[in-house]
């Protein structure tokens, strides 16, 4: 039972540690040399014109909406990979209905026009 | 083993020493001992085996500097496989092609965008010196708006020269050290303006060679005796 | 009006390159002489024969509208508007080069100026093409065009101070020192990088801004965008000089309502060299080196144009050799343009590796190149009267080699991208133009064959002897981007054609002509005979004199039409030198074929233009 666990342990581990040095290395070794126009916003060197904090269309959260919920599924299918075996009939049977309900979810934003666009 | 730098001039561990006078401190405080060389040793192999390339590429020197990151002078192998032509996440700015003065500031911006470590190299001889082009509207050498650490000359340079020039870079980096801050030095007032002050701009762009004899010895008065039959000097004044 | 595409292959569009017919005799003169007589103020010819009809001023305008809508005319593509200024304070001449699609002709009006009254009413209702044209003219000449919509510098930044580069009274090396330039360069603020139309949209108080010198009777262009419904306001957005996908320092102000592109507006300049001004003040063989660097992605093809105009002017026909070894590079240099434009579509559509199975093929012809010339991108390969030197021995071999298997990565690119689904959905009913519509923007070259509009200068007005060798021009029916993709991918193929059997057909003989006026005489003459020497003295100091005279010389350059103006006064030196790079007019159809398509399709578009910023800002 540990080994399993030892595992997902040790990855976690290696992440934070990743992370933890590199923006621990970065504020030791790095110099900072704060200046106005290196924190204005990027725009392939031409100097920002119009606010950022405009109105955005309402289309680009219906795709992130849409991204996440099958981010979600993808995420839940992949330990069902791993044991995919044990969990024999019984396992595929009920995937396949969670599969189902998010297809047909799918299939309704497909024929409502969800994925396009406009 | 000294401490705090003051016993001159240091050596590295390319046999080099560093343009540190006798007596100077360096600056950051950090002493120079066996550790923080190592340190230095390590950070600086770090940091030039896998610069972050970001081509500014303008004209012809951008299409051999695409030849150089192709198949054939695959510039990966020295750790520059992931070209960012995003400012934030550069290290490198390869600014490869003529730069008109319309550009000047768009090229200074982005120079002033990129954090820290960065470094600069200007490819071909428009990039350096203006090039072939002694005219109204190239900037003559971009070491005038930004500071360049390395220059490649050729127009364009071969994809080796190129990776000749980025070797040198790796060179360069390989001399630095934490313990002085002239490296990394970047004023903050400093940002948007030239890099030169006005007098070594005039010293550097002064005109040379044939363009000091730029003008139109032509004429309207042909220097060789012999009209041609298809002459039509006459009618080309004819409405003037 | 233009071809339509009839059914099977269309008509291909032939003309004459000299016409053997004596100006007056040309339809278009008698015709204008018939019904505008009172307008014409002189009629001459060129150095290749296409009649040059002086108009006053005041009625330029009207007479362009004869020529353009008269059906025994039908002027319908304007090839060209520039200016030409001869200095001493005299008449700046402005040229409007045309080309009749039906009837094959090409025709130029000539409207003197004097230098206190540079004002004349734009084409712009005419031909859409104009539009960029005539900003051009205004930014280099001053020249005002009544009736623009939107008269303001295109080259130079907007508020550029030092005055009108290509005057003969402006200095090569500007007004201001170098010091100043740099200051000022970088002392450019928000009104110097944007225009007043894309200042208003961001809603920047009108006020505020400091104007350039636009007198109030010329409107800027309409808002498209503004106010929606629920009071929000579209984003303005910088595709900026710096980008990866743009193919140079292009700049296009994207005005978006979330992912659709209400307007784009692209700003050029960025690149702008001053190569017809540099020009000037060299001697005809050192511009050679220049021309490399325009295009710099097929140089040969502008070394060769350039020569060939040059030529032209100096009435002089090249070796049967140097006649062939010209197709050859030409053709090379064609494939060579063609390739990196796949690889670069590709790389900007996600396809990485077709990127880098075309330049390794680029490699290649970047051996023969180096071999030959000993550069591999700036190759400078032609003299007036010739080549720089003789193919060296094995070239030929080499050459056939890479002839004979190229088409290979060709069909492996093939296999990769022609029925992709993800290539054809991205590329099929994007960016569409219509014949009459490309033609009215002046697009030439692959961009206005995908529309079914059958020109190719190679074969309405041939030249080294094109018509002699046996090759299709592939002329697609949709105009969308996909028909721009397959039209080059069958020219490559074409190209190879053509270059088996310019191989196979190459003559022995000198590269050189034996004019010693011209070109050098061989050294053992030069050292030996008197009168070589005198020449070989005189074409150092001096250069090559080329009769006075003018020309508009065009060959089909791998992006479309490549036009060379050459003014001469008889000396060593031009005293114009225009460059009609094809991108510059192709890139004003972008605005009209990315409206309303979504940010994504912009790449595909652009790319599918095939520009080069060295031709468009030259």
């Amino acid at each position: 039972m540990t080994e399993s666990y030892l595992g997902i342990v040790i990855l976690g581990a290696v992440g934070i540690l990743n992370a933890v040095l590199i923006i621990g290395l970065s504020q030791l070794v790095g110099s900072v040399r704060p200046s106005a126009v290196k924190s204005s916003p990027y725009e392939s060197g031409m100097p920002p014109l119009g606010g950022t904090r405009e109105r955005v269309s309402v289309n680009f959260y219906i795709v992130a909406m849409l991204f996440i919920v099958f981010d979600i599924e993808t995420i839940f299918l992949l330990p069902w990979a791993v044991v995919f075996r044990d969990l024999a009939l019984g396992g595929f049977l009920a995937m396949m209905i969670f599969l189902i309900v998010l297809g047909v979810g799918l299939l309704y934003a497909w024929k409502k026009g969800a994925l396009e666009w406009d | 083993m000294g401490l705090s730098g003051s016993e001159g001039p240091e050596v590295t561990t390319t046999g080099r020493s560093l343009p540190v006078a006798e007596g100077e401190r360096l600056d950051t405080g950090i002493p120079r001992n066996w550790l923080t060389t190592r340190v230095d040793y390590v950070v600086n192999w770090a940091r030039r085996n896998s610069l972050w390339p970001m081509p500014f590429g303008t004209a012809c020197c951008a299409i051999e500097m695409m030849a150089a990151f192709g198949s054939k002078y695959d510039l990966a192998r020295f750790g520059m496989e992931r070209m960012s032509f995003s400012p934030r996440q550069a290290d490198l700015m390869i600014v490869a092609g003529r730069v008109s003065y319309k550009l000047a500031p768009v090229l200074r911006r982005i120079w002033d965008q990129m954090p820290q470590p960065k470094w600069c190299v200007s490819m071909g001889a428009c990039a350096s010196s203006g090039g072939m082009f002694d005219n109204y509207t190239i900037v003559q050498g971009i070491d005038t708006i930004i500071p360049v650490d390395v220059y490649v000359p050729g127009c364009p340079p071969r994809p080796e020269g190129l990776a000749y020039g980025l070797m040198m870079i790796q060179e360069k980096i390989k001399g630095e050290t934490l313990s002085s801050s002239a490296f990394r030095s970047e004023a903050a007032e400093a940002v948007g303006r030239p890099n030169l002050p006005p007098e070594a701009i005039e010293l550097v762009a002064q005109p040379f060679g044939n363009s000091t004899k730029q003008n139109r010895a032509s004429g309207l008065a042909p220097t060789s005796a012999v009209a041609r039959p298809v002459d039509r000097l006459e009618r080309l004044l004819e409405h003037s | 009006m233009t071809q339509a595409p009839a059914e099977g292959s269309p008509q291909l569009i032939v003309g004459h390159r000299r016409d053997g017919e004596d100006t007056e005799g040309h339809p278009s003169v008698t015709a204008l002489r018939g019904e505008l007589g009172d307008a014409v103020l002189g009629v001459d010819a060129d150095a290749i024969g296409t009649p040059v009809v002086t108009v006053t001023p005041q009625r330029v305008f009207e007479v362009l509208h004869y020529l353009q809508s008269d059906a025994a005319q039908a002027y319908d593509l304007l090839v060209d508007l520039t200016a030409v200024d001869i200095g001493g304070g005299r008449p700046i001449r402005v040229w409007y080069q045309l080309w009749s699609m039906r009837h094959g002709r090409q025709l130029r009006i000539v409207a003197k100026l004097p230098l206190e009254e540079l004002e004349l009413r734009s084409v712009t209702p005419l031909w859409e093409s104009a539009n960029w044209l005539e900003r051009e003219v205004y930014d280099m000449f001053g020249v005002t065009f009544r009736g623009h919509p939107d008269l303001r510098r295109i080259l130079m930044p907007e508020n550029y101070e030092e005055g009108f580069p290509l005057r003969k009274d402006f200095p090569l090396r500007g007004r201001f020192s170098r010091s100043e330039q740099t200051r000022r360069a970088l002392s450019r603020d928000l009104e110097d990088m944007y225009a007043r139309a894309e200042l208003e949209m961001a809603g920047v108080p009108l006020d505020e801004i400091g104007m350039q010198q636009v007198p109030p009777d010329r409107r800027p262009e309409e808002l498209v965008g503004g106010q929606d419904a629920l009071g929000g306001k579209p984003m303005l957005l910088n595709m900026g000089p710096q980008h990866p996908a743009t193919h140079g320092v292009l700049r296009l102000v994207l005005e978006l309502d979330g992912e659709r592109i209400l307007r784009c507006i692209p700003h050029i300049g960025y690149l702008h060299t001053g190569f017809e001004k540099t020009c000037e003040y060299r001697e005809w063989n050192q511009v050679v080196p220049y021309t490399d660097r325009m295009d710099y992605l097929s140089p040969m093809l502008y070394n060769i144009g350039y020569a060939l105009a040059v030529e032209s002017l100096l009435g002089i026909e090249v070796t049967p050799r140097c006649r062939v070894v010209r197709v050859i590079l030409s053709e090379l240099n064609r494939i060579l343009g063609h390739l990196l434009w796949i690889g670069t579509t590709a790389i900007d559509l996600g396809a990485f590796s077709v990127f880098l199975y075309t330049f390794q093929e680029r490699e290649r012809i970047y051996n023969l190149h180096e071999a030959y010339t000993g550069a591999r991108v700036t190759t400078s390969a032609t003299r007036v009267g010739g080549m720089l030197a003789d193919l060296p021995p094995g070239w030929v071999d080499a050459a056939r080699d890479f002839v004979q298997t190229f088409p290979s990565t060709l069909a492996e690119v093939d296999r990769l991208l022609t029925r992709n689904a993800i290539w054809i959905s991205r590329q099929q009913g994007i960016g569409v133009v219509g014949p009459e519509e490309a033609v009215s923007f002046g697009l030439t070259g692959p961009n206005l064959r995908a529309s079914g509009v059958a020109y190719d200068v190679r074969k309405a007005r041939p030249y080294l002897g094109y018509e002699e060798y046996d090759f299709d021009v592939p002329v697609g029916e949709h105009g969308d981007t996909y028909d721009r993709f397959l039209v080059r991918f069958e020219e490559m193929y074409q190209s190879a054609r053509i270059l088996e059997q310019a191989l196979d057909g190459l003559p022995d003989g000198p590269i050189d002509i034996e004019d010693y006026s011209v070109v050098l005489p061989p050294k053992s003459e030069a050292m030996g005979s008197i009168d070589s020497m005198i020449a070989h003295f005189k074409l150092v100091m001096e250069g090559i004199q080329v009769p006075a005279g003018e020309v508009w010389y065009s060959i089909e350059g791998s992006k479309g039409e490549l036009g060379f103006g050459l003014v001469s006064d008889g000396g060593c030196k031009p005293v114009r030198c225009r460059f009609r790079g094809p991108s510059f007019i192709n890139l004003a159809a972008l605005p009209f074929l990315v409206e309303g398509e979504l940010v994504a399709d912009v790449l595909a578009v652009n790319a599918s233009l095939d520009i080069v910023l060295g031709e468009i800002d030259r």
